[in-house]
């Protein structure tokens, strides 16, 4: 049985996430662990979101703020557990107030996966939470897509480096059952790698998926991305290629596009703790 | 379907490294590659070769003959047991770089080449071959000439982040043997009372692992440990960063020097 944290702000909870728990613990045999983060939402301060929060749980706007975030977190709880017995899903409750990120990044040791909500960040974006959290996560972290509404395919990005191989490795040991659907591979600028390495990918990927095509594109690695992403049907994209400097470009505003992009829709990130040997390929 | 390498030394044909590839093979099916190594360059480029447990170049007459039956006894076994294989007899000379390399895109490394096991059992691997295995893209299997089929894992459990990659690698690629009789063992330099984040850890090995016991050994007591690895039937070793942290002075040094004798197991290793 795998062990996944599912990381949410209390006071932001969004039921329609469970479609997308649901359709992820229907893949294999997990576990859910939900970690409901009080910190983050009292950081910001931001009346309207207590409102909207408020709204959304159900709950009246009628005593003092600091029990009534209070009280809407623990609604929020209250019908993420009512969802998941409504949907027979095994899950614990964690409940963190204090060291959020050092305390996360423990947990994701012991984990097989970290699933976390961007939504939350996306008004406040950049956001460095979620950048620390993509850095330094010591397992591969699935960021949920805006609106779940099923995955048709699953979009790797491939640049011959040991990144792109380790995180496309990682997802296929998570998720074996996923071996059937519909594979493209993205390479931007494809002669960068060795051809004795193409043969070698080439080979494991058939062995590993059942439907595979390469889609190549010369250029701007970001811009490249973009385009081949954005022609993708309700894609599962498994970055490890051009991942890193994703998550260290997050704060450089040229990467705005990419980075809303790839966040939108269903986005598995994970990098192995050493550096590549080879030389960055591409300009991200 | 996974892809595995079994890199065979060409004068020794491993029982117990074809076997865990059948077994594998079993749960899910796998593509083998066999790699038959004449002889290993373990030379560490630009540096002088010279020093402790550093080996020259090997440019000696290799038995192709035995080699080549041996490829033959390979592939048969591999369509006895309806395994896709592909075989490779590599040129010399082959350098270690090489084989690691060929590692990023497979899923895991059975080494059935006896010095690298003689290496890890005849004391501390020189610098530049713990290297090698560190650097190595996938988890190895460091297998001795002869073994049975693990029936018990031994996980080797410091706390560290490369500990506990390397346990979760081994459940990935062997979901069969987490069903084994397992123990998590914490070798303590120091005397603590705690394994390190013992709550986190069950968490997770509780969910891989069936049937799994937890043991603290105290202080120097490597008598104990010895005691105790010698119960143990048909061990397998699980390790994240050989001869660093990963493994305690304390469980290498049992490794080691204490069975020199014909008590040899399989190491797992993975280091991300």
């Amino acid at each position: 049985m795998r062990r996944v944290l599912y990381v949410q702000e209390a006071l932001n909870f969004n039921p329609g996430n469970l479609e997308f728990v649901d359709f992820i613990y229907g893949l294999g045999n997990f576990r859910i662990t939900a970690v409901f983060l009080d910190k983050i939402a009292e950081e910001r301060n931001d009346e309207k979101i207590w409102e909207t929060a408020a709204m959304q749980a159900g709950s009246k706007m009628t005593v003092p703020q600091k029990s009534f975030h209070q009280k809407v977190s623990e609604d929020n709880i209250q019908r993420f557990i009512e969802a998941c017995y409504a949907r027979d899903i095994p899950y614990d409750i964690l409940r963190e107030s204090t060291g959020v990120l050092k305390y996360i990044l423990q947990e994701s040791r012991y984990a097989d996966l970290l699933i976390l909500d961007m939504a939350s960040y996306k008004a406040a974006f950049p956001s460095y939470f979620a950048e620390d959290l993509l850095r330094n996560a010591e397992c591969p972290v699935l960021v949920m897509p805006l609106a779940f509404e099923g995955i048709e395919e699953l979009v790797f990005t491939y640049d011959g480096t040991l990144s792109s191989v380790y995180a496309v490795k990682q997802f296929t040991y998570l998720f074996p059952q996923m071996c059937n659907y519909k594979t493209a591979v993205v390479c931007i600028n494809p002669e960068q790698v060795a051809e004795a390495d193409w043969n070698k990918f080439r080979e494991w990927m058939f062995a590993s998926y059942a439907r595979v095509e390469f889609l190549y594109a010369e250029g701007n690695v970001d811009d490249e991305l973009v385009e081949l992403l954005h022609k993708r049907d309700h894609p599962f994209i498994i970055m490890g290629a051009y991942g890193r400097g994703i998550v260290s470009g997050f704060l450089r505003p040229s990467h705005a596009n990419l980075v809303i992009q790839l966040t939108s829709e269903a986005l598995f990130i994970a990098h192995p703790k050493r550096t590549d040997h080879e030389e960055d390929i591409g300009s991200v | 379907m996974r892809k595995i390498i079994i890199a065979f030394d060409g004068t020794h044909l491993s029982n117990g490294a074809f076997e865990l590839a059948r077994r594998l093979n079993e749960h899910e099916r796998i593509l083998v590659l066999g790699l038959f190594i004449p002889e290993i360059d373990f030379s560490q480029p630009t540096v002088e070769l010279e020093g402790e447990g550093i080996y020259q170049p090997y440019n000696a007459y290799v038995e192709e003959d035995k080699i080549d039956d041996h490829i033959r006894i390979f592939e048969n076994n591999c369509r006895k047991h309806g395994i896709e294989y592909i075989t490779q007899k590599t040129r010399l000379p082959y350098h270690i770089r090489e084989l690691a390399k060929e590692c990023r895109f497979a899923d895991l490394l059975i080494l059935s080449i006896q010095k690298f096991y003689e290496h890890l059992r005849l004391g501390e691997p020189n610098e530049y071959l713990r290297d090698v295995l560190h650097d190595t893209e996938c988890p190895v299997v460091v297998a001795p000439d002869k073994f049975d089929y693990p029936a018990h894992i031994i996980l080797a459990y410091d706390g560290s982040r490369s500990s506990v990659y390397a346990i979760r690698m081994f459940s990935y690629i062997f979901p069969d043997l987490c069903t084994l009789p397992t123990t998590l063992v914490y070798a303590a330099v120091k005397k603590q009372s705690e394994i390190p984040d013992q709550n986190y850890i069950q968490e997770l090995a509780g969910r891989h692992f069936s049937d799994l016991t937890f043991l603290l050994l105290e202080g120097r007591k490597t008598d104990e440990l010895h005691a105790w690895l010698q119960s143990i039937a048909k061990p397998m070793l699980v390790t994240g960063a050989f001869g660093r942290s990963g493994l305690s002075n304390l469980f290498r040094k049992s490794f080691s020097t204490n069975f020199i004798s014909d008590y040899r197991y399989p190491v797992f290793i993975a280091h991300n």
